[in-house]
């Protein structure tokens, strides 16, 4: 849930899709890879093409764009919130 | 259990290849679901209920895919019928330049947009089938021209239930480097369709068939090898996403996906795949074809009763279209209807050059199209019903 970061502190990424479809798509595959993320609102300071962004620790970065990049999932950036 | 509580009276319901019917409980129930639980706009907004709807279109795409393997979801595009599919294939794809090739056995969805790309200069061809109704694969590379872009077939034929040698077409295509559109309306649920193995480049589906859903719904499978930069929208507008450009997106499926999806159309679809899938493809056509079996078996022996279409079971979905000696398909269809509350389909069932193949035009025939939910029991009766019906005509 948005506000979660927040409240641990910890630090967290956002990757940005082109769209919402894209960005259901990203959801069910890095599921399907057991990496914690959350789908969520984009943070309103960021712009971005689509409404939605999934949210995750940075530790499973790599992770992360290994499994987009497979998926041939194309994403804007990774950036911290 | 489910189709008693659904059946009012005592009607017989073969009328699928038009709408399928009854409908798996778990349908109307996503449906009503969706309807009073997430009803929000997906993909516009970012709030919870907005995302739910916009899984729900996802996990289709996802369900679809896997039952028509496809290997990428956001190539499945939603339409809101076949018939929508097939234009945006036909128009988004074929120019005044171009060749296509076709079969006889067309339904209008796609002859109507061919011969409206005609009239502004493309060319078209028709691919011969045998009298019972089978598209001679054999034939095809004689019609293939220069600018020949595109084969377009039938899978499973509406009229005759004969379904088109999918692989050995594919085959042939892909090796003149052509693109392949198959109309799956009336095979999508009830026969294996494996978008890679059969070598499909863009299919259409429709949804209150036999996959179970409601109307309004259906859609576009656009495979790798078709370039969509050369694939023009039907329509454009808002998809949700790159909001702040004034041009259409140009990525999948949202370049083709333009104003509010049938979201809840889609809900329903979902359901309709996930019934499918659990039964299994597989057990459903052995089903079907059992049923089939009977009626033809049963009309063969009822004199002055004409049976169109294959002979073998295997060539074949489930459908069986017949015609009574000296009684136009309209009056049985309505005697069936009227006397024994048997729903049927007279006439041409928008396939007039399908018909001249067989025989049967301009009268048409009357089609029985049994589904999942129909019983040996109910093709007694329905062959018992034909008998009377015949014996007095
Ligand atoms: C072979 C075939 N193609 C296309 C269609 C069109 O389907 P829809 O009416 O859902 O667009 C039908 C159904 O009527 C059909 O039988």
């Amino acid at each position: 849930m948005p506000g979660e970061a927040d409240r641990t502190g910890e630090e967290k990424l956002i990757a940005l899709f082109r769209s919402t479809n894209e960005a259901m798509k990203a959801e069910s595959v890095l599921k399907e890879a057991h990496l914690p993320i959350t789908l969520r609102p984009v943070p309103k300071h960021i712009s971005s093409d689509c409404g939605v962004c999934v949210e995750f620790p940075p530790d499973v970065r790599e992770n992360v764009v290994l499994v987009l990049k497979e998926n041939k999932i194309q994403f804007f950036e990774i950036t911290p919130i | 259990m489910e189709r008693d509580e659904l059946y009012s009276g005592k009607l017989i319901y073969v009328d699928n290849a038009a709408s399928s019917w009854p409908k798996p409980r778990s349908v109307i129930k996503a449906m009503c679901d969706f309807m009073e639980k997430a009803c929000a706009n997906p993909g516009r907004s970012g709030h919870r209920m907005s995302i739910e709807a916009s899984r729900i279109l996802y996990n289709t795409r996802n369900e679809l895919s896997d039952l028509l393997n496809v290997r990428d979801p956001l190539r499945v595009v939603f339409c809101s019928n076949a018939t929508e599919a097939l234009n945006l294939a036909l128009k988004g794809l074929i120019t005044e330049k171009d060749h296509v090739i076709t079969t006889a056995l067309e339904h209008n969805s796609v002859m109507r947009p061919l011969r409206e790309l005609e009239n502004s200069g493309a060319q078209i061809s028709i691919l011969k089938c045998s009298q019972d109704g089978i598209p001679q694969a054999q034939d095809l590379e004689n019609l293939i021209r220069k600018n020949t872009k595109l084969v377009v077939i039938n899978h499973g034929s509406n009229v005759t239930g004969a379904i088109a040698p999918l692989s050995e077409i594919g085959k042939i295509t892909r090796d003149a480097g052509l693109l392949l559109l198959v109309d799956a309306a009336q095979t999508a649920g009830c026969f294996p369709i494996d978008f890679e193995r059969d070598q499909i480049d863009l299919l259409a589906f429709t949804g209150h068939k036999s996959l179970l859903g409601p109307q309004g719904i259906g859609g576009l499978v656009i495979g790798e090898r078709v370039d969509i930069e050369r694939l023009k929208p039907l329509k454009t507008g808002g998809t949700g996403s790159r909001s702040e450009y004034e041009h259409q997106p140009d990525f999948l499926p949202d370049k083709y996906e333009s104003g509010t999806p049938n979201t809840v159309g889609v809900a329903g679809i979902l359901a309709g795949v996930q019934f499918v899938k659990k039964r299994s493809v597989e057990s459903i056509r052995e089903h079907e074809m059992k049923l089939t079996g009977v009626l033809i078996e049963g009309f063969e022996k009822t004199g002055g009763v004409r049976v169109y279409g294959p002979k073998s079971l295997e060539k074949r979905i489930g459908i069986v279209s017949i015609n009574i000696d000296g009684m136009p398909p309209s009056e049985v269809s309505f005697c069936l209807d009227r006397e024994f509350g048997i729903l049927t389909r007279p006439g041409l069932h928008c396939a007039p050059l399908a018909h001249k193949t067989i025989g049967a035009f301009p009268q048409g025939t009357v089609r029985f199209s049994p589904g999942v939910f129909n019983t040996e029991e109910e093709m007694t009766t329905i062959i018992e019903a034909v008998c009377q019906i015949a014996r007095r005509g």
